[in-house]
This record gives C-alpha cells, sequence and structure tokens, in this order.
C-alpha cells in the first residue's frame, strides 16, 4: 500500500513507472469529488457510480499520456465531466429526462434534524432539478465553482477556456438558474 | 455606478473578489436600486444553494471495484502489446513470415519472366513464319498444325535438343530422282545436328519453311523432289568452334549476313543436266534453280513458302558470294548489320550467310489444281 502522504504527482510518477497500487491511493483521495460532480451532473446514484468508475479507469487506461503540466485533479475533473457531459446527452436523446425526485439522495444524507430535513430536502430536489435542466456546460461550471470551490483558474484549465470566458459563462449560468429557481424563490418570497 | 456597470462587477461582487472601493460602490447602488438588489439576492440565493447541496459518499466498496476492474487491465495485454510484444515471440514468427514473403515474391518474378520470355519466343516465331501475312487463318491448316507440334518445343529449352526429326524424314525421301550427292548428305547430316549445338529462333524457322518439308506437312512425302544442296555450302557450316562461339539466345540474330532473294522465273534450262554434272561441283546456280514442276497433286499453296539455307563462306570470298548470289536470284533484301562488325574487328572465321529463298513470282502452271 503506498502512503497515504505522498502528493498526486508522486502516486502519478510510481503508477507510470507500473506501481499500480499507487492508483488506488488517487482513487480514495478523489473518489468522493468525482462521485458528487458526476451525481450532480446526472442526479442519479447509480449514474453517478458507473460514471466514477468509468473515470476512473479512463485515467488509469491514460496515465501513460499524462505530462504533470496540470493537477492530477484537474485532469480528473476533465475526464469526468467528459463522461457525465456524454452521459447526459446520452440519456436526453433516449427519453425525456426524468430526475428522481424522490429517494434520489442516499439513505447516508449526512443532513438530519427531522424538522428542518423536510423543506431542506425540497430545497434540495429543486436545485437538482434546475441543474438537470441547465445546459451540460452551464451546470459544470456552477458546480466546479460554487459547489466544489474550484479557484478560476483551474476551471479554466478543466474547461480548456480563458478566466474571462469562465466568468461570463458562470454569470450566465446561474442566471438561467436563478431563472429556472424563480417560481419556488417567488412562491418562497410569497409564503414568507 | 448605474445598472450595467453593476451587473458587469457583480460576479466579483459575489465572490468577494473586488477591492473594497469596489465594493462599496457596488454595494451602494444594490442598496438603491431594488431591481439590482433583487438580482443580486437571488443570484447569491442561487449560489447558497448550490454551495449546500450535502457532499455524497460514493458507494462502499467502489475503491476496490475499480482497482479490481484495473488489475483485470493489467493482466489483459493492450492491443499494442499483443502485436508486439513479447518480442522474444514475436520476432522469430515476424521473421519467419518476412522470409516466407520474400521468397514467395522471388519465385512470382521468375515465373513472370519465362512468361515474358516465352511471349517473345512465340511473337518471334509468328513473325518469322509468315511476316508479310500474319493472320493466321490464312496459312495452310498443315503448316497450322505443325505450328503446335513445335510450340511445346519452344517453350521448353530443354526440348529444344530433340533429334530433328524432319532431316530423317529427309532421308526417307530419297529418290532416285534426287541423287544425293555426297556432300548432300554430310549437308544432311550436318543439319539434323543443328538443333543439338544451337537454340536459336531462326533454326525453328527453317524446320517449318523448309521446302522439303513440303511433303511432310502436305502428305505427300514420295512425290516432292528434294532441292539441290550448293556446292558453296560447306561441309560443317555452324559445327565445331564456330557454331558454339555463336551460341546465342533464342530470338538473336545469328547470321552474319542475311539475304532475302527470289528465284527468276525458270529459265529454258534442262534442270537433269545440272543434276547429271559433278556431284561435288554444285553452284549456287543448282542452289536456286526453280525446282521442277511438282505434281500436280501438291497443294499449290504450300509452294509460297520460303526455303532458308545457311551458308559458311570465307570472308574474302564473300563478295565473289554476293555477286554469284545476284546473278543467280533476285536480291529483294539483305542485311549489313556485320559490315559495322566487320569494320571494328575484321572476320578470323567463317562468314555465316542466311539465304532465304523465296519462290518465283511467276505464274503457276497451267495444269495446277486450285
Amino acid at each position: 500500500m503506498v502512503s497515504e502522504a505522498i502528493s498526486d504527482a508522486e502516486c502519478v510518477r510510481k503508477l507510470q513507472r507500473g506501481e499500480t497500487d499507487a492508483f488506488e491511493t488517487l482513487i480514495r483521495r478523489h473518489q468522493k469529488t468525482i462521485y458528487n460532480l458526476a451525481y450532480r451532473m446526472l442526479g442519479d446514484y447509480d449514474e453517478a457510480a458507473e460514471i466514477s468508475q468509468e473515470t476512473f479507469l479512463s485515467a488509469y487506461r491514460a496515465i501513460g499520456n499524462f505530462r504533470g503540466d496540470a493537477n492530477f485533479s484537474t485532469w480528473l475533473y476533465r475526464i469526468a465531466l467528459n463522461h457525465a457531459t456524454t452521459r447526459r446527452k446520452t440519456l436526453t436523446t433516449r427519453q425525456q429526462r426524468t430526475v428522481p425526485m424522490e429517494n434520489s439522495e442516499p439513505a447516508s444524507d449526512p443532513n438530519p434534524g427531522p424538522p428542518e430535513s423536510m423543506e431542506k430536502k425540497e430545497i434540495r430536489q429543486r436545485v437538482q432539478q434546475a441543474l438537470n435542466r441547465l445546459e451540460p456546460e452551464d451546470a459544470a461550471v456552477i458546480l466546479l465553482r460554487d459547489l466544489q470551490d474550484v479557484p478560476y483558474e483551474e476551471v479554466a484549465r478543466v474547461l480548456e477556456v480563458p478566466i474571462g470566458t469562465v466568468k461570463s459563462r458562470l454569470h450566465r449560468a446561474r442566471q438561467a438558474l436563478k431563472s429556472e429557481l424563480a417560481s419556488y424563490f417567488y412562491a418562497g418570497r410569497k409564503a414568507v | 455606478m448605474n445598472c450595467e456597470e453593476v451587473n458587469t462587477h457583480l460576479i466579483d461582487y459575489l465572490d468577494k473578489t473586488l477591492d473594497t472601493a469596489m465594493t462599496t460602490r457596488v454595494a451602494t447602488h444594490l442598496i438603491s436600486c431594488p431591481p439590482c438588489g433583487a438580482e443580486a439576492s437571488e443570484l447569491a440565493d442561487c449560489m447558497h444553494q448550490v454551495a449546500a447541496l450535502p457532499a455524497m459518499d460514493p458507494p462502499l466498496g467502489f475503491a476496490q471495484r475499480v482497482m479490481a476492474h484495473v488489475r483485470e487491465l493489467e493482466a489483459k495485454p493492450t492491443l499494442w502489446q499483443r502485436m508486439f510484444l513479447p518480442w522474444t515471440q514475436k520476432l522469430p514468427l515476424q521473421a519467419a513470415a518476412l522470409v516466407m514473403v520474400g521468397i514467395t515474391g522471388i519465385v512470382l518474378y521468375q515465373k513472370d519472366e519465362q512468361l515474358e520470355r516465352t511471349e517473345l519466343k512465340n511473337m518471334t516465331l509468328a513473325a518469322a513464319l509468315d511476316p508479310a501475312n500474319p493472320s493466321d487463318e490464312s496459312r495452310p491448316r498443315d503448316i497450322r498444325q505443325a505450328d503446335k507440334k513445335k510450340e511445346p518445343a519452344l517453350r521448353a529449352p530443354a526440348a529444344l535438343a530433340k533429334p530433328a526429326k524432319p532431316v530423317v524424314e529427309k532421308k526417307q525421301l530419297s529418290s532416285p530422282a534426287s541423287q544425293l550427292s555426297q556432300s548432300g548428305k554430310r549437308e544432311a547430316e550436318v543439319r539434323s545436328e543443328e538443333p543439338k549445338i544451337s537454340r536459336r529462333a531462326p533454326i525453328q524457322v527453317q524446320e517449318a519453311s523448309t521446302m522439303r518439308d513440303v511433303g511432310r506437312f502436305s502428305g505427300e512425302t514420295s512425290l516432292v523432289p528434294p532441292m539441290p544442296l550448293g556446292g558453296l555450302r560447306p561441309n560443317t557450316p555452324r559445327s565445331g568452334t564456330l557454331a558454339l562461339d555463336r551460341l546465342v539466345p533464342l530470338g538473336e540474330r545469328v547470321a552474319d549476313y542475311e539475304f532475302v532473294v527470289r528465284r527468276r522465273p525458270p529459265p529454258r534450262r534442262d534442270l537433269e543436266n545440272a543434276a547429271s554434272k559433278d556431284p561435288g561441283a554444285h553452284s549456287l546456280e543448282a542452289d536456286f534453280a526453280t525446282p521442277p514442276a511438282a505434281p500436280a497433286t501438291i497443294n499449290p499453296r504450300i509452294e509460297s513458302i520460303a526455303e532458308i539455307r545457311f551458308y559458311s563462306v570465307a570472308p574474302e570470298h564473300y563478295e565473289f558470294f554476293r555477286k554469284e548470289l545476284a546473278s543467280e536470284a533476285i536480291i529483294e533484301a539483305e542485311s549489313t548489320l556485320a559490315d559495322k562488325e566487320r569494320e571494328i574487328a575484321p572476320f578470323d572465321r567463317q562468314l555465316l550467310i542466311k539465304v532465304t529463298i523465296l519462290p518465283p513470282v511467276s505464274p503457276q502452271p497451267a495444269g495446277a489444281p486450285r
């Protein structure tokens, strides 16, 4: 077992030298991030698990081409977003997407509190629905910046666009998301 | 600051990346402008809602499951590895395959060369047999049959050394009228040896077109009078060192000089007198005398076939030979290719002269059947 203390770059070098165990370290280190990104992109637990696995296997196959110019996480984000975007388009063409509104979140939801859980759960489902209705590129930039809190520079590298483009795309994506959530916010305000 | 400017800086304001002064100016406008304030508030709420989405844990055993797939991939060689690795096994196989391809290529190339050579021989034979009338259909059927018999011999070089059957038949053709001379017999023996020492296309032509074969082709051998052999023809035109030195590939020119002559119309000459002369004193006159009228049963078309004769003449006697040839027959064509060779290096051997004798242009005897 490779030590968890070594950096991503060192793990990658070991993996490129043929030490397959180093890849397990990388998986354990990034699995949650990749899985969450995939889940928010697709809104489905099983699909997210499958896309996450494909992402890591693709990374393993292509590890020889990774030159280390960017962070391993950046490279992994790019692979995951490519797989997720492709899967979203496939699912969209196969059927009009019906995002599972109920029971879509796993039982291991860490947010406790019975009194506020129902309202929060509804908000989360509304937000997930709105994300799923966005264009994949818009959803990707919102998730990277607002969910994963990835710096603009890294988002630009993941999406392979300039930072200015990232900002303008993010602003447009937020407005689109706001439009998707407008009825909910309006209703909430009226209720308040 | 107006609404448009605020909208420009709104994203940085929400990300809190503006400097203090700009942040104050934007915040002041947002307070004073309800629409801009509502827009900023809703956007901030969206950001907050997204950021508040709970982090999901991947399925249990996710890393182990992925690693199991990774180890499967590791155990299964890639396409590249299957193609080229391990080299200790692939390299000998690839080398053997390369050698096999090379051998196959060489064999195919050699076969192709043999085919081309065979085609060239056939073309040479066809052109030599009847250059003026290339149409095979216009030729006598008997000759075509003879050609077919000769094709295998031309294709197989080993078969060229076959015994000269026509000459054997010539000996059988001996009739009292022919009175073959002693030198003529030797000539016939020499001619019977020709195919053994020479592999030249003209020899094939000679065998096919000699007037003496007419009877064989027509099936009436006993009725064909043999041609007298010339006195100038030496005993061994292509034997000994001379012939061996001149072994050349098929289809190549062999004679030093070549003549195409046409017999003069039959003079009022008693050929029997010529035949009764001294057998050793044959001359060109006797050679080129028109043969006696063929019996009526001979197919007249057969007589249009040329006769080819070879003479071996000393270089100093060449001019004399030529004059005598011109006096006895009409020279229609002659090759002078050997003249240039002679200028470069004078011949120190007997000249080999090929004479193609065409029949006279005079009309057929009135009694000849059509």
